[in-house]
């Protein structure tokens, strides 16, 4: 073999060029689309590699689990921070349940600064354009939350919200892919709003005899079931399967998926909403 | 240049090994054999062979993983994470003992190779992220690490569609695709420092503990391989050591493949033939770590928006990359750059085994387009240079 160096020939330049050129305009004219409303695929957090080969108590399996649960649903969920109606004041309704914190209007000394919510809500993403959420009587969203009211259920107390922001994934399969049946006797998760996003609490769910009310088009599960779950908090399995939303009332209940699909169809009815 | 003796080039999916020794040698011929052997047959009817290992186990991961038949569950690839972090280790020090070898023989070939692949990197990297932010693609991940990480997945070669005894140009581009890969690995102890800065990590560890743990199982290696009283007593020493780098590597969530790599290089340097022992204590398990990472890859795998999205630029700046590098780099190497370039198509299992080791330091999301992204590429340039590198190849030299 020579020492001397290959000399470049006009064709590997001219191959170059072209390869170079063609890979740039391909890149230009596809940098003209937006990415799409739908987002990385949300999957199970990896864990570490040793992780499978550590000891672990029941307790971590149960902690770990309820860590999938999170990561897997909040981007299917919006927290809404709600403040109390000012229409809905002096009108004897039920007053808002502020959150005790005496410095709950310290922000808003300053002019710029957001005002602290009397209280926070986690919406469901029915579509990838509406969101449903339960908020008790007398609050609304703040005006500075991310939502916009498109639909209201006063008897149920339930919002439908349009979230402004797109959403993280493509969010309509979250009722079509729930637990039709929920069998009880199990550890569900529920999750609440917080205002740095989702947290969510370990349940107990013993005996879930279904109840009819005329107010639902399908049987609900009293919430005291399972004694934590309080009106506003999403209930779902340990797999992520979407269970149920908690409403208040005289007795909180468990509204399952398909009775809220039909609440979602009939509030977007009502509102001219395209299905 | 100077020729180099055959048991210098590694081939780290084409090499033979003992499997494929005793194959050869096995009994009378199959009925099938002639088929299988025009198969095997480098540029039959002017295709290069369809069955390379990539595109055969990426496939079969991608059918029997959670996507399709669910053969493989999510929770088995869970527990398959730290069989593939010692994989990778296995890797590292394939790649550090080539590169204790080259380097005694032209320091010069790892300089080409490694501008090749840098050339690569910077261009698809730089792609990468000059596509996300135009977009508007959301990434869960720091922006600069991610765009590194499929830089990084996209320099890597393997060469396989060349038969490194045909011709000088593929022996050189054996050699090329031998030493490409070593810039890579020792971007990713950076790249992991990237990525991990989010997670509030100690980047002074992140930086140093891949050489350190490395020096470590090295000079362990060193010490205790060419002592050992029998052979399976060695072949214990040889795997306990590589689980020591990878199980470390894993521990401080630093990428095992520098670790596996500094571990190579000083079995190569240091006095003593402790990188022969490795080597041929390594063969028995090489075809076994090169399906393992495939499959898993394969059906890690799953079709997203987001790779889909990331596809075009990968494919077209990896080729335009590797074009490039080889314009650059050929004049050092007594090669034609059309030449280099085609050779240097198929990415090999390294793209891979980088793809898996980014994927399990990324956030999930970022994660699994990243390892959907190079497995598709690596399955689609496979096949690009299964009907394109020929022609391109010949056309040249004509």
């Amino acid at each position: 073999m020579s020492h001397a160096p290959e000399p470049q020939t006009g064709r590997e330049t001219r191959l170059l060029v072209l390869v170079v050129g063609v890979a740039a305009i391909v890149l230009l004219l596809l940098a003209q689309w937006r990415f799409p409303n739908s987002n990385l695929s949300v999957v199970a957090p990896t864990s570490a590699p040793l992780a499978g080969l550590a000891a672990r108590a029941t307790f971590d399996e149960m902690s770990n689990a309820l860590g999938d649960v999170v990561s897997r649903v909040s981007p299917l969920t919006v927290v809404v921070p709600l403040v109390a109606d000012p229409a809905g004041e002096g009108e004897g309704k039920t007053p808002a349940p502020k959150i005790e914190d005496e410095s709950a209007d310290a922000d808003s000394v300053d002019g710029d600064a957001v005002p602290r919510p009397d209280a926070w809500g986690l919406a469901l993403r029915v579509r990838d354009d509406l969101a449903l959420m339960h908020a008790p009587a007398g609050l609304v969203p703040s005006e500075f939350s991310r939502v916009v009211v498109v639909g209201r259920d006063e008897e149920r107390e339930l919002l439908l919200l349009r979230p402004l922001d797109p959403p993280l994934v493509a969010g309509g399969d979250v009722l079509s892919g729930a637990i039709r049946t929920f069998p009880g006797f199990t550890f569900v998760a529920a999750l609440s709003a917080t205002g740095v996003g989702p947290t969510v609490q370990p349940v107990f769910v013993g005996r879930a005899e279904s109840m009819q009310d005329p107010r639902w088009s399908h049987a609900l599960i009293p919430a005291e079931a399972g004694s934590p779950l309080i009106p506003g908090a999403l209930v779902f399995s340990l797999n992520s399967r979407f269970i149920g939303m908690v409403v208040g009332g005289d007795q909180p209940m468990v509204v399952p998926a398909p009775a809220i699909e039909t609440l979602v169809q009939g509030l977007s009815m009502l509102e001219g909403e395209p299905q | 240049m100077r020729d180099v003796p055959p048991d210098v080039r590694r081939r780290e999916l084409g090499g033979p090994d003992p499997i494929d020794r005793r194959l050869r040698q096995s009994g009378p011929p199959s009925p099938l054999a002639p088929i299988w052997s025009l198969l095997m047959t480098r540029s039959a009817l002017g295709m290069t062979p369809a069955l390379t290992p990539a595109v055969m186990f990426l496939s079969v991961g991608f059918v029997m993983g959670p996507g399709l038949l669910g053969w493989i569950s999510p929770v088995l690839l869970d527990r398959l994470s730290l069989a593939v972090t010692i994989a990778l280790a296995v890797l590292g020090v394939l790649v550090g003992v080539a590169l204790g070898r080259e380097l005694r023989h032209s320091a010069g070939l790892l300089l080409g190779a490694s501008m090749e692949s840098a050339v690569t990197t910077v261009m698809v990297g730089g792609s990468a992220m000059f596509f996300i932010s135009r977009t508007g693609m959301p990434i869960d991940a720091s922006l600069i690490g991610f765009a590194l990480a499929l830089g990084l997945c996209a320099s890597s070669s393997s060469a396989t569609s060349a038969d490194p005894d045909s011709e000088p140009a593929a022996a050189i581009a054996t050699r090329v695709a031998d030493l490409d890969d070593v810039l890579p690995i020792a971007l990713a102890v950076p790249g992991f420092a990237i990525l991990a800065m989010s997670t509030g990590a100690n980047l002074w560890v992140m930086a140093l503990a891949p050489a350190a743990i490395g020096a470590g199982v090295g000079v362990i290696g060193w010490l205790l391989f060419e002592r050992a009283e029998s052979g399976p007593e060695r072949v214990v020493f040889v795997l306990g050591a590589l689980s020591l780098a990878g199980g470390a590597a894993a521990y401080l969530h630093v990428s095992p493949l520098p670790v596996g790599l500094v571990a190579g290089g000083l079995w190569t340097l240091l006095p003593g033939r402790v990188d022969r022992v490795v080597e041929n204590d390594l063969r028995r398990v090489q075809h076994p770590v090169v399906v393992l990472l495939l499959v898993t890859a394969g059906a890690s795998a799953m079709f997203s928006v987001a790779a889909v999205w990331l596809l075009p630029p990968y494919l077209l700046f990896r080729l335009a990359g590797k074009v490039a590098g080889a314009w650059i780099a050929a004049p050092r190497l007594d090669v034609r750059s059309s030449d280099l370039a085609a050779f240097l198509m198929p990415p090999g299992v390294l793209a891979v085994a980088f793809a898996l080791n980014f994927a399990q330091m990324l956030p999930a999301g970022s994660g699994q387009a990243l390892l959907a992204t190079v497995a598709f590429g690596t399955a689609a340039f496979e096949l690009f240079a299964l009907f394109v590198v020929p022609q391109w190849g010949t056309r040249g030299r004509g």
